[in-house]
């Protein structure tokens, strides 16, 4: 029995040329979990959005979907809405109520079913996903991971057929992420309720997936389980986006089944001899620009110290990344290189005192209308230097339209308006696909030889891999670890990116996809 | 521990009802020294001694200020004391501005115990009961409210890098014609996951942890029948022309007595439950 069944499905927005969705076929069984991936653009979030008749985008409809085999756009609203969850990649503004049980009851209560059903299933699904300390505080209070499991859980509370997830982890860090994926699995599992998830993350939701949909310019372009699917996109960008064992497995052309795990992946790699390592780069410049000695920080009197004697040491001209789990004090050392905050006890340093500083909301940075507006209150000469970022067709765009990739680099270049010697960033990668990421990663490696530095707080540790020159670890209020990238990664067994875990033992010094190939490359070559 | 807050909101509504009506509507010294005694006795058991004595020094001052001010104004009253500008000052009305500042006290005490009591979630309960989906709205808007101040907060602070570039007020009112922006924008979002949720297809039910027991049921009950005898027993204090009290009966002094008992009530519950526990802890 399969729960959807698209038939020859086209749409196109109204005052668009292009479709967005040409002619897909695509059956979705009962019970499957169902990734499905593309670049942004590629049609991802209009398809989900077909499937959910209260959301489904006004626009001309063509061909069909048919529903437990009925015709879906009849459905009647009482059925869609408990029988089809909806799950976006906002977790605080997709909360309704300001109590967790509030929240979990909120689906019940619309369908009006009575108190005491609602008062047991509100009670079950709060201790499945965890929530039963929760149960009582306001949901301000959560943390966003816990926010978006709220969201799942209030969802599933109305028992529905199948849950759609659009991008559900890409404003989560990465162990709220693994931790979501997980739950939902594991309802999968359990519970046998249809997945249908969009992601641009894969290194943990491919292996997950019964089967992958891949979706190019609003086509279909394949429907198959992971495994098979990692060798038919091997000259697509969209492979960048794959977990490393798959990628490695696609430019090695191994025999056998596609790895989708460090586990499985380590195999492929084993006839390499331990001979093939990544040298080290030296760093030139010693010259301190920010340093930290010894500082202590609390944010209330009586409050716990967030930073206990934290030292760090950041040199002119590098870029600086710096790790760690939520609520370790990341953000608040960055407040207080900016001097938003002060010590209370401790000396910090800066050589230069022109510093800007991004929040980790790039949004906060806008007031204006447009891009240009705002930045014209900045600066006049701002057409120079956007020409020299490549950022001139943004201008004219208001700034809430920009994609998430597209909405960093302008804050950044509004920050750059004020000709910064430093650059502070707060999770500039939060939300923004691989695609962007490497973009961005790319713009600030520029911006760097042309002098800045740069200090970024960061959860992503591929991204503090592939652009950062140093890494350092903070944790239990001081920086525990701090090295040049290579050196860091590697000497971290779990606090370290997948490609330096699949390589660990086999690769020194390997962090990275591209030091991985380097790696092979050398190895061939012999 | 069970406490006077464990009670169903229906029931705290009723009997917070009683005990500020009382007390506002009401000169009566002999009442309101009770009035007083209760609330602060309970707010104590609930926020401290310290506490309680910290705003119980505000009320004198307050009480003071309002029988010396009170002669000014209010030149009734037979026994004259003495004359200022002509005008004389009373004894009567001294009396009675003593009493206003009495009852302005206890009020005030009462709805401080009051805020104590009353969270969110009970207020939310009571209005709720009138309409599901008003209580709806209303939750809402108490999970929107305290997030737009913080992201105001938080837009304001982005800005101050550029705050070189425009005045303080400008950069206020940039500020905050972006929360606006940004609520709306997330306002879509939140009614997405509404209609997703179906919201507003049928009559709402409404959820609450709270279950009306016979436990309320008798407190309830216990509260209407003192409330009931203290209005039948009722004596009334005149302050003008001279002060007086009526000739007391029996209803009467029952009266003051179950107004005194109605009083201290949250109090005596709380030194009850206190002593219960203690007696329950030896016994393990």
């Amino acid at each position: 029995m399969e729960d959807f069944s698209i038939k020859n499905l086209s749409f196109k927005y109204p005052d668009r040329e292009r479709f967005a969705l040409s002619n897909i076929n695509l059956g979705i069984k009962k019970g499957e979990f169902l990734l499905v991936i593309g670049e942004s653009g590629s049609g991802k979030t209009t398809l989900l959005r077909m499937l959910k008749n209260e959301l489904r985008p006004k626009g001309e409809i063509d061909g069909g979907i048919l529903f437990l085999g009925n015709n879906l756009f009849e459905l009647k609203a009482l059925d869609s809405a408990p029988k089809i969850g909806f799950i976006t990649q906002e977790p605080e503004a997709q909360l309704v109520s300001d109590r967790v049980y509030g929240e979990l009851a909120f689906g019940l209560e619309n369908l009006g079913l009575d108190r005491e059903i609602i008062r047991a299933r509100v009670g079950e699904f709060a201790s499945y996903f965890g929530l039963v300390k929760e149960f009582t505080k306001p949901t301000a209070n959560l943390s966003g991971g816990q926010k978006q499991l709220l969201n799942l859980a209030s969802v599933m509370a109305m028992n529905p057929e199948v849950i759609i997830l659009d991008e559900p982890t890409s404003q989560l860090d990465p162990i709220a992420a693994v931790e979501f994926l997980d739950a939902l699995k594991r309802l999968n599992d359990d519970l046998g309720v249809t997945v249908i998830i969009a992601e641009h993350h894969l290194e943990n939701a491919f292996k997950l997936a019964d089967r992958v949909a891949y979706l190019e310019d609003g086509r279909l372009f394949c429907c198959e389980a992971p495994e098979g699917l990692a060798l038919l996109l091997k000259d697509k960008r969209i492979s960048q986006t794959l977990p490393v064992s798959s990628r490695v497995y696609q430019y090695l052309d191994s025999d056998g089944k596609c790895p989708l795990t460090v586990k499985e992946g380590r195999g492929m790699l084993e006839k390499y001899e331990n001979e093939h390592y990544i040298s080290i780069k030296e760093l030139i410049n010693n010259e301190e620009i920010i340093s930290c000695k010894d500082i202590w920080f609390r944010y209330e009197k009586k409050g716990e110290d967030v930073l206990r004697s934290c030292s760090l040491g950041v040199r002119r001209g590098e870029f600086y990344a710096l790790a760690g789990e939520n609520g370790s004090g990341k953000s608040t050392i960055l407040k207080l290189i900016f001097g938003a905050l002060k010590p209370y006890r401790g000396r910090l340093r800066r050589r230069s005192e022109s510093l800007a500083y991004l929040p980790q909301n790039p949004k906060n940075l806008f007031v204006k209308d447009s891009v240009e507006e705002d930045f014209k209150s900045v600066n006049n000469s701002y057409l120079e230097l956007c020409e020299s970022f490549g950022i001139e067709k943004l201008l004219s765009a208001h700034p809430y339209d920009l994609s998430g990739g597209e909405l960093e680099r302008a804050a950044i270049c509004k920050l750059l308006l004020l000709s910064p010697e430093v650059l502070l960033l707060d999770e500039p990668t939060k939300g923004l696909d691989s695609f962007a990421k490497n973009e961005l990663g790319m713009f600030l490696r520029e911006r760097i030889k042309e002098g800045l530095t740069v200090i970024c707080v960061t959860h992503d540790l591929d991204f503090a891999a592939n652009f950062a020159d140093r890494c350092g670890l903070l944790f239990d209020g001081g920086i525990i670890c701090e090295n040049d990238c290579n050196t860091f990664f590697s000497g971290n067994s779990f606090y370290t990116t997948a490609s330096s875990r699949l390589t660990k033992g086999i690769f020194k010094n390997a962090v990275t996809y591209d030091d991985i190939l380097e790696c092979i490359k050398a190895g061939e070559g012999k | 521990m069970n406490t006077f807050r464990n009670l169903h909101p229906v029931t705290l509504l009723l009997y917070f009802s009683f005990v500020t009506v009382f007390s506002v509507f009401n000169f009566n010294p002999v009442y309101l020294c009770f009035s007083l005694l209760g609330a602060a006795l309970y707010f104590a058991s609930v926020k401290g001694v310290f506490v309680m004595l910290k705003s119980m020094a505000g009320y004198f001052i307050m009480l003071l200020a309002v029988a010396a001010l009170n002669p000014l104004f209010s030149h009734n009253g037979a026994t004259a004391l003495f004359f200022i500008n002509d005008n004389r000052v009373t004894l009567e009305a001294f009396c009675f501005g003593a009493a206003l500042g009495l009852a302005i006290a206890s009020a005030l005490c009462w709805f401080s115990c009051i805020g104590e009591v009353f969270d969110s979630e009970k207020l939310l309960y009571l209005f709720g009961r009138a309409s599901p989906k008003l209580a709806a709205v209303i939750s809402l808007s108490l999970r929107l409210v305290p997030g737009i101040f913080k992201s105001f907060k938080e837009i304001h602070s982005a800005q101050s890098s550029f705050s070189s570039n425009q005045g303080r007020v400008r950069r206020f009112l940039s500020s905050f014609s972006a929360v606006i922006t940004q609520s709306l924008e997330n306002s879509i979002i939140t009614a997405d996951s509404m209609n997703a949720r179906g919201f507003a297809l049928k009559k709402r039910t409404r959820f609450s942890r709270f279950r009306f027991t016979a436990y309320d049921a008798g407190f309830s009950a216990f509260f209407v029948l003192l409330g009931t005898f203290i209005c039948v027993g009722w004596f009334s204090f005149e302050f003008y022309p001279v002060i007086s009290i009526g000739r007391l009966n029996a209803l009467n002094i029952m009266s003051v007595v179950l107004f005194a008992v109605m009083s201290l009530t949250p109090f005596a519950y709380e030194v009850k439950e206190g002593v219960k526990w203690k007696i329950s802890l030896s016994k393990i």
